[in-house]
């Protein structure tokens, strides 16, 4: 099981953080990179087990997610999250995959979804109300 | 039909004088014209001995009525030739062919010339044809073989096959039965079938291209992505103050191995669709791990595992990289859908092994197996146990594994599950066992 990378050392009891679960290590980087640009922290998970298992001790204030991952698939982590009793953590799913109407649904339940390759300019703007303290927009 | 042997005789007159043998043309209607006279005169003879010998008549007239009517019900051109090679009877459709042809109305169905001499003419002429049919009709009148078959066809007006036959006559004096026979019903519908066959190879390749594209331009995406998110994290970071150059650098290199990733996609892609086949050793390990990496995702979607054990020295295999590529695929497909359906543990297995000269690959699942009548109709083309399935994979997997001299095979694991096992002849492997009749195979390796 692939531990997780951390961009940004997070403070103690923190919970101001998106997590990025993704099985492909490029974009686990590149959207990593992206949020640390925007001040935004990140922790990022190659799969839905390995989010689970480290990311139990406070939930992130939202979760950038994968469709298709290794094992537990993204609907798979949704399921887990909302059985879990607790208001679960808010999901911006993110596929390749075109042709998701038949999980309208799932999508609906989601904060959000985009379709790769998407702008991380949409991502973010997804993301940022989300934040408990919303970092300034950085100024050119 | 009175109609379609007219055809046939004309056919028959104008195909050989196409061929510069108008004479043997003409001698065969002319010929067909003397049966008639002969048939005429036969059956008056038949009738005056009938007069004279009653009690022998009695038999013998209803023998031959038998036989005349036999004759005159069958609908192809009859002629009996004796072991000279002379016409000596026609059937009723010989002589309307004779009549309808009108060509040589003064001989009477050719009666009493003799086939053998006609040919020859012909063949003196350079008529080949003629030639081929005079040596099948000796080999029977001199009992060699028992019968002899010759198919020509004609184009105009329309296209009509014809199907001269010669059978050896069974009675004392010896002779042949020579039966022409309109066989263009029968020809037009193997050209049908052959004609569907190879639609059915186009609509499954355009069918694999589709899922291929599918497949490709999902991989895309990935790099494409995180191409999409460097840049514009470089960006912001190069605005700031002061600028992490390092770190854009960073970005930069993997901008670069993304792009790179992505037109190697691409290339791979470009090579799939080409259409020109190509002869190159092709390595059916890498065709393997280029075709596992292609469907990994779809895999791990499915949740199942996707392995190759891979002979480290297996010899490569001539053939066309694109193909072979293909198939590899098509079986790996089948093998994720059937794994897919297993409850517990879901797996495909791609193995490489050598033996006997032949490069070995086996794709096997944990699927539940391939019931008896599924395995009997397996490469039929529009078979398919899929719901939507074409029923064209396995066609076009065997078509592509027989172009390459090799065959495919499918049974079930004893440990449950499906193995289909492809053989293709391997480069420098000396072989004992070559597959029969594949000389090309030998020339190859």
């Amino acid at each position: 099981m692939p531990s997780p990378e951390t961009t940004r050392s997070l403070g103690p009891g923190s919970d101001d953080w998106v997590a990025i679960v993704d099985d492909d290590p490029l974009i686990r980087r590149s959207l990593s990179r992206a949020f640390g640009a925007f001040d935004i922290q990140v922790e990022s998970f190659s799969s839905a087990e390995s989010f689970l298992e480290h990311a139990s001790s406070s939930d992130p204030c939202c979760i950038v997610l994968d469709i298709q991952l290794g094992g537990l698939s993204g609907f798979d982590l949704q399921d887990v999250l909302e059985s879990r009793g607790t208001v679960p953590p808010p999901i911006v799913f993110i596929s390749a995959h075109t042709d998701m109407l038949e999980h309208g649904s799932r999508i609906r339940r989601a904060h959000g979804f985009l379709h790769k390759p998407f702008d991380i300019d949409a991502l973010v703007a997804l993301v940022r109300p989300l934040l408990r303290s919303v970092p300034l927009p950085v100024e050119g | 039909m009175p109609l379609r042997p007219a055809t046939v005789l004309v056919t028959i007159a104008a195909s050989w004088a196409r061929n510069g043998s108008i004479f043997l043309a003409l001698g065969i209607i002319a010929a067909q014209c003397v049966v008639i006279g002969l048939l005429v005169y036969d059956r008056s003879r038949g009738r005056r001995s009938q007069a004279r010998v009653v009690s022998q008549a009695a038999s013998e007239g209803a023998a031959e009525q038998l036989s005349q009517a036999v004759l005159a019900s069958i609908a192809a051109q009859i002629a009996i030739i004796d072991r000279n090679g002379r016409i000596i009877r026609v059937n009723a459709a010989w002589r309307e062919l004779a009549e309808g042809a009108k060509v040589v109305e003064e001989v009477e169905a050719f009666l009493n010339w003799n086939y053998l001499d006609e040919c020859r003419r012909a063949e003196e002429r350079g008529c080949v044809e003629a030639g081929e049919i005079r040596r099948g009709l000796e080999a029977v009148l001199e009992e060699r073989v028992s019968s002899f078959r010759h198919e020509y066809h004609w184009l105009s007006p329309d296209v009509r096959w014809f199907e001269l036959r010669v059978d050896t006559l069974t009675r004392g004096d010896g002779g042949a039965i020579l039966t022409h026979l309109d066989i263009s019903d029968r020809r037009l519908a193997e050209l049908r079938l052959e004609e569907t066959r190879s639609q059915v190879a186009h609509l499954g390749r355009v069918a694999t291209v589709g899922e291929l594209a599918a497949a490709v331009s999902h991989e895309l995406k990935q790099p494409l992505t995180s191409i999409r998110a460097n840049a514009q994290a470089g960006a912001l970071l190069l605005g700031r103050a002061p600028a992490d150059v390092e770190q854009v650098l960073n970005i930069l290199d993997d901008i670069a191995s993304d792009s790179q990733r992505a037109a190697e996609i691409i290339e791979h892609m470009r090579m799939l669709l080409r259409k020109a086949e190509t002869v190159s050793a092709v390595d059916l390990n890498e065709v393997a791990r280029q075709a596992i990496r292609l469907l990994q995702r779809d895999a791990t979607v499915r949740h199942t595992q996707l392995e190759l054990m891979a002979e480290p020295e297996l010899p490569k295999v001539p053939g066309d990289p694109v193909q072979l590529q293909q198939v590899v695929l098509n079986l790996l497909l089948n093998a994720l859908d059937a794994a897919s359906t297993a409850i517990e543990h879901r797996a495909v297995m791609v193995r490489t092994t050598v033996a006997d000269g032949m490069v070995e690959l086996t794709v096997s699942d944990s699927g539940p197996g391939l019931a008896a009548d599924v395995l009997e109709h397996l490469f039929e083309p529009f078979y398919s146990t899929k719901p939507h399935g074409l029923g064209l994979g396995l066609v076009i997997v065997r078509s592509i594994v027989e172009r390459h001299h090799g065959r495919i095979q499918a049974k079930n694991r004893a440990s449950g599950g499906a193995i289909f096992r492809v053989d293709l002849p391997a480069i420098g492997v000396p072989a004992p066992t070559r597959l029969p009749g594949s000389p090309d195979a030998m020339r190859m390796a």
